[in-house]
């Protein structure tokens, strides 16, 4: 009897063993293909029998940010579209009688815009002021809190496309370099 | 919530600017506005908008909008503040030392001017300017640069922000959050305040000789008498907008004591003024908690 209870002990510590590197291995698989949910992961280990393990402990219940491992926060960094700052550029297009230029910041953080300027150069024609000055006040309404990568503007943002689709190309051209 | 502050050295001050921590991803575009209104209107740097309008005197010359709007704005202050606004008054700051070179020194001669009636014409449609005297925006300038980084935030949905150029401050409080509390420095002791007031969507500014003075002269020059002014220690002017308090402060100081009160009370101002002998004059609406 105590034979067959050590054989047993001995098959089950060998699969016990097997199991346990089987999941350490989805596991990171699935942190490399960032599917891994942090709230399952800590209640792998009940303290008692009793603990369901889907609910939660009060000291479960941090910010999402902060129950995140270093890997998963540096495939975030990668992930992103943009990295975070602040982009500053004098843009150059032209229209029917010659070239204006005017220089567009944009504020990013998480891919979110969070702030903006359009500043038209010295020299720009008194028409193209009053065009960018359009453009300049309907343009927050559109982009602020919006993802950078996911902007969707009409041709014509306060009556000026010229400027919209130099601002849009700024945009696209921000994202594929940084 | 938290409130965070920067400060840079810009504008020939120091400016500091405070804003929600949830909004502090926009420091760096308040502080390039000021950077940029520097570069262009500053006539410390020779080759600024500015500067480059005040070496070709007596001639027509292409203007930018905004510098069209600003001078346009500073003919308009003059006669509202009936001569004691100038932004003439480059040529007797540099005759005074307060020059490009910050020299110090008082010229023997007068620095030639062409003379003419008028010191400043304007084709508003065709946006040129003829200047027959060299300009300087100094009187201004720092409560233009308040309006701009102001409209900037509010056109990015900020609606809890301190900016402070130097002493002219523009302020907004949130609803939600605590109003800003502005101490009003000693004109004699800056370590100390005299008063202290809340501000809400409007401006202060403050005159006082004290930052800028080299041997008897300050930089607050009395047109009439074409000297450094006389009567006051300190002014505090409350307005709606960055331009006009700062605007209102230079010329009220200049003015002196009794002719600033009088001028005061035909401008859309509120004023604390503190003569040189300590007499102090507050009006009805500055609503400060004064200490002196």
């Amino acid at each position: 009897m105590k034979k067959y209870f050590l054989v047993l002990l001995i098959v089950g510590l060998i699969f016990g063993a097997v199991f346990a590197g089987c999941v350490s291995s989805a596991e990171q698989e699935q942190m490399k293909n960032g599917t891994t949910k942090d709230n399952e992961k800590t209640n792998e280990t009940p303290e008692s029998g009793e603990e369901n393990t889907t609910m939660k402990k009060e000291e479960d219940f941090k910010p999402e940010a902060e129950n995140k491992t270093g890997m998963e926060k540096t495939e975030e960094a990668v992930n992103l579209a943009i990295a975070d700052g602040t982009y500053t550029e004098s843009v150059t297009y032209n229209y029917h009688s010659g070239s204006e230029t005017v220089e567009m910041t944009v504020v990013v953080k998480n891919d979110i815009i969070e702030g903006i300027n359009i500043v038209p150069g010295p020299n720009a024609h008194n028409v193209t002021q009053k065009i960018v000055a359009g453009f300049t006040d309907a343009l927050p309404d559109l982009v602020l809190g919006k993802k950078i990568d996911e902007l969707d503007l009409p041709k014509n943002v306060g009556g000026s496309s010229l400027t919209t689709a130099a601002f849009k190309g700024y945009v696209e051209r921000l994202v594929e370099e940084n | 919530m938290d409130v965070l502050s920067q400060k840079k050295e810009l504008i020939g001050t120091v400016v500091e600017v405070k804003l929600l921590a949830t909004n502090s991803t926009l420091f760096d575009l308040c502080f390039s506005e000021f950077e940029r209104i520097e570069k262009t209107y500053s006539r410390f740097i020779d080759n600024s908008e500015l500067s480059k309008l005040n070496k070709i005197l007596g001639e027509w010359q292409v203007a930018s909008e905004e510098m069209i709007w600003l001078i346009s704005k500073a003919i308009e202050f003059k006669e509202k503040t009936e001569g004691n606004f100038d932004i003439t008054v480059k040529s007797i700051l540099d005759n005074l030392g307060y020059d490009k070179s910050y020299s110090f020194k008082k010229k023997d001669e007068r620095k030639q001017e062409i003379s003419h009636e008028k010191e400043i014409e304007i084709m508003q449609k065709e946006k040129k300017v003829k200047l027959n005297k060299e300009i300087d925006f100094g009187g201004f300038g720092k409560g233009f640069a308040l309006d701009r980084v102001k409209e900037l935030l509010e056109r990015n949905k900020i609606n809890h922000y301190y900016i402070n150029a130097g002493g002219d401050i523009f302020a907004r409080s949130d609803k939600n959050q605590e109003p800003w509390a502005i101490l009003l420095e000693h004109p004699e002791d800056s370590s100390r305040a005299i008063g202290k007031i809340e501000l809400n969507n409007m401006s202060l500014a403050g005159s006082a000789p004290n930052r800028r003075r080299w041997g008897k002269y300050h930089h607050l020059i009395n047109m009439k008498t074409r000297e450094p002014a006389k009567g006051v220690k300190a002014i505090f002017v409350i307005a709606k907008t960055g331009i006009e308090a700062d605007t209102y402060s230079t010329a009220l100081f200049t003015a002196g004591f009794e002719d600033g009160i009088l001028l005061s009370r035909k401008l859309p101002v509120e004023v604390l003024i503190v003569s040189d002998t300590n007499k102090m004059y507050q009006s009805s609406g500055f609503d400060a908690e004064i200490f002196w």
